[in-house]
C-alpha cells in the first residue's frame, strides 16, 4: 500500500477513524458515570491530553479548558471536574463557546493570582502549554488541584460573586454537555483505548500499514490502518464489553442503534447524492435517448423484434447458418428441404440449396440483399450474422472502396479475426450500398469468392490457395446495376419484399406510445402507405411531430409533405402519370375531395413527379411524340392545339435557356406538363413508346451534313465558289438529279447516237465537277447495283410523296458513266502533266477495273486471255481517247467486229507475255493491262478505230459493258500483230 | 457543267441585269481601292457573280484559278476544326458558319492569316487582298463582333467581302463599316430574256411561253430558272409549250 493510497479507500479510512472515534467516545461516555474516581480522573487527563496532542486542538482552546478545569474542581466534586476535562478536550466545541468563556475566564486568572499562590503557580505551568512537560504537568496538577480546590472553595465563599459567575459558566457548560452528549471516559478503557492509541498512533513511521495524517501544527502523525474486518471485530468487540447500562438513561444498544442510524443516515445522503448523480446520468441517458435518432433507439434488438418480411429473415438466417459446418465446424441444424409438390415451388422466388461442397461451404457463397431503402435490408443482415454468432465488419459507401481498400478489408475480415474481441467470434462480411462501389472492386469480390484462381494469379505459388470460409453479405438498392452482373450470377439474390403496411403502423404505434405522441392506428397506417412502408421516412416523420409536441391526427399526415421520398422514377411511369390519371384512394384521401380539390391533387402530383425526374427535355419528348396516339375524345382538337401552345413554349424556353444559359427559367418548364395532364390524361392505360424520332432525326441530319461536306470538298473550285450548302441543297441537287439521269438507252455507249453521246459527256462533266461517281455495292440479296457517291439521292428523296415517278438509270447505264467518270477524271489529271506519268495515272484506273472485271466479267473472260503489254515506248504512244472513238464509232458496222475476233487470237498464241501480266494471269484474275487511256488530244485516229472495232468484240464477248477494258487489250494485241 | 455556270458573265460589263450597278461597281475598282462591301441579296440573285467579277476587274483573270485549300484550326477548348477555303492568288473564300460555333476562330484566323502577309510585288498587284465571307447573316454575334475589330485593325492589307442573304441578321457595327451593296433578284421579264439568250447560245428553240413559265415558276431565282431550263431539256426535247416544268423534291414536299 502506497502513502497516497486512492481517494476511496481514504474515505474509507477516515470515515474508520472517526467511527472509531464515535465507539471510543461512545463507550467512555457509557462508562463515565458508572465509576467515578479519583484515579478515573487522572487517566482521563491523560487521555485528553492524549488525544489533544492527537487533534491537535487549538492550545488558547487547551489552557483555557484546563483553567476550568482547575477552577472546577475547586467547587465541584470530581465527576463534573471529569466532564468538564473532558468537554475541554473534545476540541469539537464550538469556538464561540470557548471564546464566550475566555473572557471570564481571564477574570478569573486575574482573581487566582491576586489571592492564590497555587493557583498562580498552576497557571504559570498552564501558560507553557506546548511544551512536553506539559504532560507531566497535567498529570501532576489534579493532586494539586485537590489541594487547591479546597482553599479555592474557601475563597469561592468570600467571593460569592465570583461562584456565580462560576455557576453561569458552569450552566453554559452543561448546555454545550446536553449539546454534544459529551462523555466521560472510563478509566479502564481509556487506558485499554490509550493502550490502542499507542499501537494504532506513531510520530514515526510504523511498521504497520498507515495512513500519514498532518496535523494543524505540521506534526505528522501516522495512524495504524486496519482492515474493515479488524475493525468490525473491534466495534463488536467494545459492543461485547460494553454489556451495560445506557447513558443518560439510554442503553447502550439504543445510543447504538441511534449511532447507527445517524451514519446509515449518514450514508443514505451519500447514497441519495449518488443516486442524485445516478439521476443525472440517467437524464443524461434520456437526453442522449432525444438526440438519438428514432431509427437506432427503436433498432430491433432480437431476431423476433424484425419487422422485416418473415420468408426474408428465415431465409437470410438459414443461409448464414448453412456456414456453421466451416465457421464452427458443427452441424447445421437445417433439415434438409424436401422436394415439395411442384405447386408450392412456384410461389417460392427463390429455393436454398443446402447442399455444401467439398469444403463444407454452402453452394452460395454471398448472400445479396436488394431492396428499395428503408425496408431493413442492413438490420436484418447485421441481425442475422449476430444472431448466428458472427463478428459482423460491416464495409458501406461511406469507407473507402477503392479496389486497393477493397481488397484489404475483404482479406482482413476473412482471414483474419479480432484478437480483442474476448468471445473470439468469427467475421461475417457485410457489405452494404454495394451497388455504388467500383466495379473493379466488385469483380475483385467476384474473383475473391469464386476463389481459386485469385489466389493464385495474384499472389504467386508461395501462397497457399486462399478458400472463402466466412459467409459475406451484400446490400445493394437496385440489383440490375450493371457493375453487379458478374455477382448477381453467383449470389444468393434475397429480394426483399417491402414490409407489411399493417406490422409498420402497428410498430409505429408502440413507438408513439412510448413516445407519448398521441395517435391512432388509422394515422400510422397512412403514414406507413404513404412512405410506401419505409420505416426509417416513418420514424423520422414520427420524431418530427414529436419534436413539434401534438398529437399526430390523419389530417396531419396527409397534410406533411415530409416523409415523401425524392424517389428516381422510371422515365416510363413518368409518362405513364402524365397520361394515366391514377384512381385516388378513397381510403386515403379525405371526404371533402372535391373536383377542383382533387385537380389541385393531381396537379400537384404531376409537378412533383416531374421535378423529381429532373430531364424535361426527355420527358416533354416523350409526350410529344405519344400523343398523337393515344385515342383522345377530343372532336375540336381545342385541347390538342392548347397543348401545342405549350410545346411551343416548352421550346422557347429551352432555346432560351441553352442559347442563353439563362437557368433561371427551367422552373417555368414543368408546368407544361401539368397542362397536357389534363388534356391528354384519361383513365385507362396508354400503351407508351419509347421516343426516337429525335434521335433518328438528328442521327438524320449529322449523316447529311457530312454528306454535304463530302460533296463540297471534292467539288472543282469553280463550280464551288458558286454554290453555299443552302443554295446547293435547294437550288442546284434536285436540279442536277434530273440532269444526270437523262432517258439513256441501256444500250452500250457505242450504239448512241452523237447526240446521245454528247449527253453522256455532258452528265459525266457535271458528275466530275459536283464530286460524284457510282460505286457499285452489293445489296443483301446478292445483287449488284450502282448507288451515287456521296449519294446525294438520299438527300433529296422524299419517300412520303406519292405519284412521283423518279427515274432510275438502268444498271449497265450507271456502270457505263461510272466508267466514263473514271475516265474523264484520269483525262483531266493527265492534261496538265502531259501524260509524262502514265503509269502513275493508271494505277486507280487498273484497281478499279480489275475490281468490276473480278466481279462482273470472270465468266465472260475466263481469265485466260493473254495480254500483250507493248513496249514502253509503245506504251506512252498509246493514247486512246473517247472522243474520236465517239466519233469514229457510228460508222463502223458490227460485222468488222468479228473479223477483229479472230485476228485476237493470233495474238494470243503469239505467246508474248508480259511478265507483270503473266503474273496477274497466275493470280487467276483478269487483269487488263495498265495501258494508259489518256488524252483525247494525241490520239491516233487508225487506231482507236481498230481499238473501237475490239470494245465491239469485247461487248459481244462479254455480254455487259465490259468493252473498255478488255477492248483495249485486245486493242493492244492488235497492234503488236 | 450546268449552264448556270457555263453562261455566267466573267466582267462587269457583260452583266445582263442591273447594268448601272455594275458600271458604279466597276467605277468603285478604278480608283484601286475600295472599302469593304457588304453584298447581300436573295438566293439566285446573282451575289458571287458580281463579287467574283469584281475581283476580276481588280486583279484580271488571274482570280479565276481557283484552288481548294483546307484549313485547320484549334479551339481554346482543344477541339479540332477542319474548313475548306476556296482561294486565288489574290483573295480567299470561307464560309465560316460550316464549322457552327466556331466560326468566330475561324473568322480571326483567315481574316489574320491573309491581313499580316503584305503582298510583296506591289507593282503587279494591288496592295491588299481580299477575304469574301460568305454566309454572314448565319455568323454568330461572337463571330461577327471578331470581324468589325479586324476589319478596322488590317484595312491596310486586306478587304473584306461580305456575303449574306439579308442584312437583318448582321450586327449595325459592321454594315456602318461596310458599303452595302443590295443585288435585287431579277425581274421574270429579265429572267425569261437570259433564258431565251442562253437557250439560243445553246443552240436551242426555246419557246417564248416556256421561257416564261419557268422564269415564273423559279420565283425569280435566276439560277434555278437556269437549271430548270436544262432539266427540261434532258426531260424533253425539242421543248413544247407547255411542258412539266420540274421542281424540285422538297418543294412538292413542302
Amino acid at each position: 500500500m502506497g502513502d497516497y493510497p486512492d481517494p476511496d479507500e481514504e474515505f474509507e479510512l477516515m470515515y474508520g477513524d472517526e467511527l472509531e472515534n464515535k465507539n471510543k467516545l461512545n463507550a467512555e461516555k457509557s462508562l463515565n458515570f458508572n465509576t467515578p474516581s479519583g484515579k478515573n480522573k487522572e487517566k482521563s487527563t491523560s487521555i485528553c491530553s492524549d488525544t489533544q496532542q492527537l487533534f491537535g486542538s487549538n492550545s488558547c482552546t487547551q489552557s483555557q479548558s484546563d483553567h476550568d478545569l482547575n477552577k472546577r474542581t475547586a467547587p465541584s466534586n470530581s465527576t463534573q471536574g471529569t466532564v468538564e476535562e473532558l468537554f475541554g478536550d473534545i476540541t469539537d466545541i464550538g469556538e464561540d463557546l470557548v471564546f464566550e468563556q475566555q473572557p471570564v475566564a481571564k477574570e478569573r486568572v486575574e482573581l487566582f493570582n491576586s489571592k492564590k499562590r497555587t493557583a498562580d503557580e498552576l497557571f504559570g505551568d498552564i501558560t507553557d502549554i506546548g511544551n512536553d512537560d506539559l504532560f507531566s504537568d497535567i498529570i501532576i496538577n489534579p493532586r494539586k488541584k485537590k489541594k487547591a480546590s479546597n482553599s479555592n472553595l474557601e475563597n469561592e465563599e468570600k467571593n460569592k460573586r465570583d461562584f456565580a459567575l462560576i455557576e453561569h459558566i458552569l450552566q453554559l457548560r452543561q448546555l454545550a454537555k446536553d449539546q454534544h452528549c459529551v462523555t466521560v471516559s472510563n478509566k479502564d478503557h481509556s487506558t485499554i483505548n490509550l493502550e490502542r492509541d499507542k499501537r494504532n498512533l506513531s510520530y514515526r513511521v510504523p511498521k504497520y500499514p498507515f495512513i500519514g495524517v498532518t496535523r494543524h501544527d505540521k506534526e505528522r502523525v501516522y495512524i495504524r490502518f486496519h482492515s474493515e474486518e479488524y475493525e468490525k471485530e473491534e466495534s463488536e468487540r467494545v459492543i461485547k464489553d460494553c454489556s451495560f447500562g445506557g447513558v443518560m438513561g439510554d442503553t447502550f444498544k439504543e445510543v447504538w442503534q441511534e449511532a447507527q442510524l445517524l451514519i446509515n443516515n449518514q450514508m443514505d445522503i451519500d447514497v441519495q447524492s449518488l443516486e442524485v448523480t445516478d439521476d443525472e446520468i440517467s437524464v443524461v441517458q434520456q437526453e442522449d435517448e432525444t438526440t438519438k435518432l428514432w431509427v437506432d433507439l427503436y433498432k430491433p434488438r432480437k431476431y423476433l423484434e424484425l419487422l422485416s418480411d418473415e420468408s426474408t429473415n428465415r431465409i437470410m438466417l438459414r443461409w448464414i447458418k448453412l456456414w456453421d459446418k466451416v465457421v464452427f465446424n458443427r452441424k447445421p441444424k437445417i433439415k434438409l428441404i424436401k422436394p415439395e409438390d411442384p405447386n408450392k415451388k412456384f410461389f417460392k422466388f427463390q429455393e436454398l440449396s443446402t447442399e455444401l461442397d467439398e469444403h463444407d461451404r454452402p453452394h452460395y457463397k454471398v448472400a445479396l440483399l436488394c431492396g428499395p431503402p428503408g425496408l431493413g435490408k442492413t438490420t436484418l443482415a447485421h441481425m442475422v450474422a449476430k444472431h448466428a454468432g458472427y463478428n459482423v465488419v460491416e464495409i458501406n459507401a461511406s469507407d473507402d472502396r477503392s479496389p486497393e481498400a477493397f481488397k484489404t478489408s475483404l482479406e482482413n475480415a476473412t482471414q483474419m479475426r479480432s484478437v480483442l474481441d474476448q468471445e473470439r467470434r468469427p467475421n461475417c462480411l457485410i457489405f452494404d450500398e454495394i451497388d455504388g462501389a467500383p466495379q473493379t472492386s466488385i469483380d475483385y469480390l467476384v474473383k475473391f469468392i469464386s476463389g481459386i484462381a485469385t489466389s493464385k494469379s495474384k499472389k504467386g505459388k508461395h501462397q497457399k490457395q486462399f478458400i472463402l470460409k466466412r459467409p459475406i453479405i451484400c446490400i445493394c438498392n437496385d440489383v440490375y446495376v450493371p457493375a453487379l452482373r458478374p455477382l448477381r450470377q453467383i449470389a444468393f439474390v434475397v429480394n426483399f419484399p417491402s414490409t407489411s403496411s399493417v406490422r409498420l403502423s402497428e410498430r409505429l404505434m408502440e413507438i408513439a406510445r412510448r413516445q407519448q405522441i398521441k395517435t391512432d392506428l388509422g394515422a400510422m397506417l397512412a403514414l406507413a402507405e404513404k412512405s410506401n412502408n419505409d420505416i426509417r421516412s416513418c420514424l423520422s416523420v414520427l420524431h418530427f411531430f414529436k419534436v413539434q409536441n401534438k398529437p399526430v391526427t390523419l389530417f396531419d399526415v396527409h397534410r406533411a409533405s415530409i416523409g415523401q421520398k425524392d424517389m428516381q422514377k422510371g422515365l416510363f411511369s413518368v409518362w405513364n402519370d402524365i397520361f394515366q390519371i391514377t384512381k385516388t384512394k378513397s381510403s386515403t384521401n379525405s371526404p371533402k375531395d372535391t373536383q377542383s380539390n382533387n385537380l389541385k391533387f393531381r396537379m400537384a402530383k404531376i409537378l412533383h413527379v416531374v421535378s423529381s425526374f429532373g430531364d424535361y427535355e426527355r420527358v416533354a419528348q416523350g409526350v410529344f411524340e405519344n400523343f398523337p396516339r393515344l385515342k383522345l375524345k377530343d372532336s375540336s382538337l381545342s385541347g390538342i392545339s392548347q397543348s401545342l401552345e405549350w410545346f411551343v413554349f416548352t421550346d422557347l424556353i429551352n432555346h432560351e435557356i441553352h442559347s442563353l444559359q439563362n437557368y433561371s427559367l427551367t422552373g417555368y418548364l414543368q408546368y407544361a406538363f401539368v397542362v397536357w395532364h389534363f388534356k391528354f390524361a384519361t383513365m385507362q392505360h396508354q400503351k407508351l413508346n419509347y421516343p426516337t424520332v429525335a434521335y433518328e432525326v438528328r442521327t438524320k441530319e449529322n449523316r447529311r451534313k457530312a454528306l454535304i461536306a463530302e460533296l463540297l470538298r471534292g467539288m472543282r473550285p469553280s463550280v464551288r465558289i458558286y454554290c453555299q450548302t443552302l443554295s446547293l441543297i435547294l437550288d442546284m441537287l434536285p436540279f442536277l438529279m434530273l440532269i444526270i439521269t437523262p432517258p439513256f438507252r441501256p444500250v452500250s455507249l457505242h450504239l448512241y447516237t452523237k447526240e446521245e453521246r454528247a449527253n453522256m459527256l455532258k452528265v459525266v462533266h457535271i458528275m466530275i465537277d459536283y464530286n460524284l461517281n457510282y460505286v457499285q455495292e452489293r445489296t443483301p440479296e446478292g445483287t449488284y447495283i450502282y448507288k451515287l457517291e456521296p449519294n446525294i439521292e438520299e438527300l433529296l428523296t422524299y419517300s412520303d410523296i406519292d405519284g412521283i415517278q423518279k427515274r432510275e438509270l438502268s444498271y449497265s447505264n450507271k456502270q457505263l458513266i461510272a466508267r466514263e467518270v473514271e475516265l474523264e477524271k484520269m483525262r483531266r489529271f493527265e492534261v496538265p502533266k502531259q501524260a509524262v506519268v502514265p503509269q502513275k495515272a493508271a494505277v486507280p484506273n487498273r484497281r478499279n477495273i480489275s475490281d468490276k472485271v473480278s466481279v462482273l466479267g470472270n465468266v465472260a473472260v475466263p481469265g485466260k486471255v493473254p495480254l500483250v503489254v507493248p513496249n514502253k515506248q509503245q506504251r506512252t504512244a498509246v493514247k486512246t481517247s473517247l472522243e474520236p472513238e465517239n466519233k469514229a464509232s457510228t460508222p463502223l458496222p458490227n460485222h468488222l467486229q468479228r473479223l477483229e475476233v479472230k485476228s485476237v487470237k493470233p495474238s494470243k498464241q503469239s505467246g508474248r507475255i508480259h511478265f507483270n501480266v503473266g503474273l496477274r494471269l497466275e493470280l487467276g484474275l483478269l487483269e487488263i493491262n495498265g495501258q494508259t487511256m489518256t488524252s483525247a488530244s494525241n490520239a491516233h485516229t487508225w487506231f482507236s478505230v481498230l481499238t473501237f472495232c475490239l470494245f465491239k468484240l469485247a461487248d459481244i464477248q462479254i455480254g455487259k459493258a465490259q468493252w473498255a477494258d478488255s477492248g483495249e487489250g485486245s486493242g493492244q494485241d492488235m497492234f503488236h500483230n | 457543267m450546268f449552264w448556270a455556270d457555263k453562261h455566267r458573265p466573267k466582267e462587269l460589263l457583260s452583266l445582263d441585269y442591273h447594268i448601272e450597278q455594275a458600271v458604279d461597281l466597276k467605277n468603285l475598282t478604278k480608283d484601286g481601292d475600295f472599302s469593304h462591301l457588304l453584298v447581300y441579296g436573295p438566293s439566285g440573285a446573282g451575289k458571287k457573280t458580281r463579287i467574283m467579277c469584281l475581283l476580276r476587274e481588280l486583279y484580271g483573270p488571274g482570280v479565276e484559278r481557283l484552288k481548294m485549300e483546307t484549313m485547320n484550326f484549334t479551339t481554346p477548348s482543344n477541339k479540332k476544326l477542319e474548313i475548306t477555303a476556296v482561294s486565288s492568288n489574290y483573295h480567299i473564300e470561307v464560309n465560316p458558319s460550316d464549322v457552327g460555333m466556331y466560326d468566330r476562330i475561324v473568322i480571326m484566323n483567315i481574316i489574320k492569316n491573309v491581313a499580316q502577309s503584305q503582298q510583296l510585288n506591289v507593282n503587279a498587284q494591288r496592295e491588299f487582298k481580299v477575304v469574301v465571307v460568305t454566309d454572314v447573316d448565319s455568323l454568330t454575334r461572337d463571330a461577327q463582333h471578331a470581324l468589325r475589330r479586324t476589319m478596322e485593325k488590317y484595312i491596310s492589307n486586306c478587304r473584306i467581302i461580305l456575303c449574306a442573304k439579308s442584312i437583318s441578321r448582321v450586327i449595325p457595327a459592321i454594315k456602318s463599316r461596310c458599303l452595302c451593296i443590295r443585288v435585287p433578284a431579277p425581274t421574270e421579264e429579265v429572267v425569261t430574256d437570259i433564258l431565251l439568250n442562253t437557250a439560243k447560245k445553246e443552240d436551242l428553240n426555246l419557246p417564248l411561253e416556256l421561257a416564261k413559265r419557268i422564269a415564273h415558276a423559279t420565283n425569280r431565282n435566276l439560277r434555278r430558272a437556269l437549271l430548270t431550263l436544262e432539266t427540261c431539256k434532258v426531260q424533253q426535247y425539242p421543248f413544247s409549250e407547255n411542258q412539266k416544268i420540274p421542281e424540285p423534291d422538297w418543294e412538292i414536299f413542302y
